[in-house]
């Protein structure tokens, strides 16, 4: 006999239970691209609309009527842009992931920490499709060859992914309990995007500017896809250390809390 | 025989927040002014249960609203964990939960992707699920619907899916929340079916339900639990007679009493293919007549046409003995002249659920004939019969049980009157094993449904003053043997 009481909540069952359930996570994620997808005519292109629509806006307020001008910059632009994309639909959308499937938590057990994960992946599988149909495109118009620091690319895109899943785990469990969690984010998404180096350049800011905005928790994902495809030049130790300490915090707290928690989300949703 | 769940002093606690959309404001405002603090309610779903479950027992949780019959069936299920107390479950025992059907259900998804996503929600792997899914096909019959989405099927077309995959992911304990208050009766057939052969298998199942013809049908075992707590644990009809009661006491709002005023539904059986029928029906108005063992016109009509071969006249008086759901008075109230139909039954519900629902679509009224409804086959009122009849009513009673109905029911006879009685027979007197009988079902000797030999029916009958007398009639639907019984002289 198994005591259900005694077994206490902790991150090795979960992460057993998350490997017993990778169908399920893989299940998800592709019920959520065919459901985005279906029944369109265009299809995955309606991805590519939301970041180039963005860079087309930002491109024209930038050079045409603030005059500000420098080479190459819809590349630097689009780099951030669909990086940032991913960080901030996962994070908007997690804050769903356990809400919104009430149904689901309320009447079968799974470990809870696959919903946030499955959206995030979700995000992660677009971003990706994007970046292969954008980025060779972007690098043969500026005619910029293959450089070695570019291979870092999947390392930072991993470290982010991590990042990512760590914010969606945190922000499903604590709108689980707190609705307000919500809208608090939507804002804070909005916050972010102007304190993270996505319109304009690091190097333009000021000394006690550029540091803070380099410890925001997106910019050393950003900068790091700058520095790797816009400038090709090897990421330098302060942004890996900020890529890799952001990712491990985020992983380990948002873990800590969605099992702490886990066994209470059927009675709050 | 090994315990699968064993619960020891098992409590569950609940906080209910009144107003959860204050929540921040309030915390807030709490942290400065003490009396602003967060008002939460304590609520104990369930409150020092203790109970065992061995494996391949079938057991019915039964309740009011509110008793705690779901959190107990979660918490085993482990979407909640206990407050207190201690739930054991066996090691490695695949416990399937159908607490909702179609839970994770897409409407966009087509039948083919749901069932692999929903096989994939209970834990099965790639390869797992798509074994799963043919059974899943073959059992539902929408082989070609599943290439459609969801949204286009009919809400019978719906739950014939989410049953057909709870049903083949063949877990080792099963857990069953009320998924009967909802289907058509062919539906309902088909739940029936399975859980029988679930049952024969060994398997254990944990049964929730408020219509006790379900529990009845179902379950050798309830469990009566009020304001969380176990009232009651053991024989079923005890404990369905205990819960009636509690129902009674209980104040109207919140509560739906079985059979209420929705059970009295327009028929809808006419007609339709299976597939493209998919009404919602109230539990009792199918359920009424599962409880008579899934062939419940048929038997009602093998009675009416049994009792005209032997020769019983309009003029007569006829008693039917455990009339239950009145299949055979839907036939017998028109033949006969007017209250010369006498039916007997001692499960009210079930005789409610044949007045109000049967008879009407019958175009009959029970105040064509007189019923009667005791605990001890008391028949002194009535007149007495020429013929009466017993159909598959001897399966449901312990000997000492049968000893009674014959002795009262002889003695409510004409002199020369008849009393048919049908039974499950056991041809060999010396065999207490349990039997299987041709429709799939069994029969035992010590425990329901019960199994006789007929030298022990015709001696007990002797021991009661009537006579028995084996007739060669192999035409009852459910395959039982038929005696005819007379007054000793």
């Amino acid at each position: 006999m198994v005591n259900r009481t005694a077994e206490a909540p902790s991150i090795r069952r979960t992460l057993v239970g998350l490997h017993r359930y990778r169908h399920l996570l893989r299940n998800l994620v592709l019920k959520d691209l065919k459901l985005k997808y279906r029944g369109s005519v265009i299809g995955f292109l309606w991805s590519l609309a939301n970041p180039i629509l963005m860079a087309v806006v930002y491109t024209i307020a930038f050079r045409q009527i603030l005059q500000l001008r420098s080479e190459g910059f819809v590349f630097y632009l689009m780099l951030g842009l669909l990086a940032w994309t991913f960080f901030a639909s996962s994070a908007s959308m997690s804050t769903g992931a356990i809400v919104d499937n009430g149904g689901l938590v309320k009447s079968v057990w799974f470990p809870r920490a696959i919903l946030p994960t499955a959206t995030v992946l979700f995000n992660l599988a677009q971003y990706v499709l994007s970046v292969l149909v954008i980025l060779p495109l972007m690098l043969a118009w500026y005619g910029i060859p293959p450089a070695p620091p570019m291979l870092l690319f999947p390392i930072f895109v991993g470290l982010q992914l991590v990042f990512t899943i760590g914010v969606a785990l945190i922000l499903a469990t604590g709108s689980a309990f707190l609705r307000d969690v919500r809208h608090l984010v939507e804002i804070a998404i909005t916050m972010l995007f102007w304190m993270t180096p996505i319109v304009y350049e690091v190097e333009s800011l000021r000394d006690p500017f550029r540091r803070i905005i380099l410890l925001t928790p997106m910019s050393p994902y950003v900068a790091a896809y700058q520095d790797i495809f816009y400038y090709q030049r090897w990421p330098d130790l302060a942004i890996w250390a900020t890529a890799i300490g952001y990712a491990g915090g985020a992983a380990a707290i948002g873990l800590w809390l969605i099992v702490r928690n886990e066994d209470h989300f059927a009675e709050q949703v | 025989m090994s315990a699968v769940i064993e619960a020891r002093d098992l409590s569950k606690r609940f906080y209910l927040n009144h107003n959860p959309a204050a929540e921040l404001k309030v915390r807030v405002l709490g942290l400065f002014d003490g009396s602003r603090r967060p008002r939460v309610e304590e609520f104990w779903a369930l409150k020092s249960v203790s109970l065992k479950i061995q494996e391949g027992e079938s057991v019915g949780l039964v309740g009011r609203n509110g008793s705690g019959k779901s959190t107990m069936l979660k918490l085993i299920a482990g979407i909640h964990r206990p407050t207190s107390g201690q739930l054991l479950v066996a090691r490695g025992a695949r416990i399937g939960s159908m607490i909702e059907l179609g839970t994770g259900f897409h409407p966009e998804l087509t039948g083919q992707e749901n069932v692999l996503l929903n096989a994939s929600i209970h834990g099965l792997s790639r390869a797992d699920a798509l074994q799963v899914y043919d059974e899943v096909v073959a059992y539902s019959g929408l082989r070609h619907f599943m290439d459609v989405p969801l949204k286009n099927y009919s809400s019978g077309m719906h739950m014939r899916l989410g049953f057909a995959i709870a049903a083949n992911l063949d877990p080792d304990v099963l857990l069953l929340d009320e998924i009967f208050a909802v289907g058509d009766a062919d539906f309902q057939r088909q739940c029936m079916a399975t859980l029988e052969s679930f049952q024969s298998r060994g398997k254990t199942l944990v049964f929730v339900s408020h219509s006790s013809a379900a529990v009845q049908a179902v379950c050798r075992r309830v469990c009566l639990l009020d304001h969380g707590r176990l009232l009651y644990d053991g024989n079923v009809d005890a404990g369905l007679t205990e819960y009636r009661r509690l129902d009674l006491l209980s104040p109207v709002d919140g509560i739906e009493p079985p059979g209420g005023a929705s059970a009295i539904a327009p028929p809808s059986d006419a007609g339709g293919s299976r597939v493209e029928r998919g009404e919602i029906h109230d539990p009792d108005l199918a359920w009424h007549r599962l409880a008579a063992g899934g062939k419940w016109s048929e038997e009602g009509l093998w009675v009416f046409e049994f009792l005209k071969r032997q020769g019983l006249r309009p003029e007569q008086y006829v008693l039917d003995v455990g009339c239950g759901s009145l299949s055979a008075a839907s036939h017998l109230l028109r033949f006969m002249e007017l209250r010369h139909y006498w039916g007997f039954e001692r499960n009210m519900e079930l005789y409610i659920a044949g007045a109000q629902i049967e008879l009407p679509r019958a175009g009959l009224r029970a105040e064509l004939g007189h019923f009667l409804s005791n605990d001890d086959f008391d028949l002194s009122q009535a007149p007495p019969f020429d013929m009466a009849i017993a159909s598959s009513l001897f399966r449901r009673l312990p000997l000492n049980s049968v000893a009674r109905a014959i002795a009262n029911v002889v003695r409510a006879l004409k002199p020369d009157g008849k009393f048919f009685a049908t039974w499950a027979d056991n041809p060999e007197p010396l065999n207490f094993e349990p039997i299987t009988r041709p429709d799939g079902s069994r029969t035992y000797s010590d425990r329901e449904p019960f199994h006789y030999s007929f030298d022990m029916l015709a001696s007990l009958a002797d021991v009661v003053g009537a006579r028995a007398e084996r007739l060669d009639d192999r035409s009852h639907p459910r395959g039982e043997a038929v005696m005819v019984l007379t007054r000793n002289r």
